[in-house]
């Protein structure tokens, strides 16, 4: 491969390793290691900045601001939350234990991260029902309602 | 009548642990013989994995589409990704080895490749739904 020219004043402060394009395609680990997603797409804030990431995730494709990213590493990025977005899919018990079907969608607060409620549908021609987040009172891997 | 159940209402049912997690279906409900009383469960966990047995001081509840257990096993470790403090994953969880007294984690043993290694808790910095090391 040819050797790289730089078309800069300071060569030996650029780190040609350090390509964003590499994230690409990476693992995102939420803040507990749950594998949410790859990264879809970097997005930039201007010409310099990080604005955050493009996830493609098993629900949607979510995008993810830099305040929410915890590292950028070469085989994966680690984020400092657990992202609202995991609620999709997850099936939603209520108290007896019936099953109301599953996460199809849901609403968040204005700091974007805290979820407002979930909206579930159990099958394709039934209804959507909203329920408060308030209710749910387990949501690790499926949510259980109070 | 409307709290009886029958065995109809149990085997076949879904499984769901504290955390929410599906963990099997409920194969079999164990009966003591001179009590009269049901005991527990066997759960079928699927293809290739052991069948495990639930006390019945592990089930909260015999709900209409599912049994709610109020616990989670410790076999839910098993398999796990552990990934380095960079982010790369390093191999899969073994063994989760606890302190008898404190039942605190003591240590992981994880198999990468053909080797097994063995991380102390100190190393850990969160093990829930995959490991991550310090």
């Amino acid at each position: 491969m040819k050797e790289t020219k730089f078309i800069s004043g300071k060569e030996q402060e650029h780190d040609l390793d350090n390509s964003l394009k590499k994230v690409i395609g990476k693992k995102v680990l939420s803040k507990s290691g749950e594998e949410i997603g790859k990264v879809k797409d970097v997005i930039s804030k201007g010409t310099n900045k990080l604005d955050g990431i493009m996830v493609k995730t098993k629900g949607a494709k979510v995008f993810i601001a830099n305040t929410y990213i915890e590292n950028l590493y070469a085989k994966s990025v680690f984020l400092k939350i657990e992202p609202v977005s995991r609620y999709l899919k997850m099936i939603v018990f209520d108290k007896d234990g019936s099953k109301l079907g599953k996460v199809i969608d849901f609403t968040q607060n204005e700091s974007g991260n805290e979820l407002k409620s979930i909206i579930v549908k159990k099958h394709i021609f039934s209804k959507r029902v909203e329920i408060d987040a308030k209710k749910i009172t387990v949501s690790k891997k499926n949510i259980i309602l109070d | 009548m409307t709290e009886i159940i029958t065995s109809d209402d149990i085997l076949g049912k879904e499984v769901i642990n504290s955390e929410g997690e599906i963990i099997g279906v409920v194969q079999k409900i164990h009966i003591e013989k001179h009590k009269k009383e049901i005991v527990g469960i066997t759960v079928d966990e699927g293809f290739m994995k052991p069948d495990i047995f639930i006390g019945l001081d592990n089930i909260r509840l015999f709900g209409k589409d599912g049994i709610f257990l109020n616990t989670t096993s410790d076999i839910r470790y098993r398999g796990m990704k552990v990934f380095n403090k960079e982010g790369t994953p390093i191999g899969i969880l073994k063994e989760v080895i606890k302190n008898p007294k404190t039942g605190k984690i003591k240590e992981i043993q994880i198999r990468e490749g053909l080797k097994t290694i063995t991380i102390p808790a100190k190393d850990i910095k969160s093990i829930e739904n995959n490991v991550i090391l310090k």
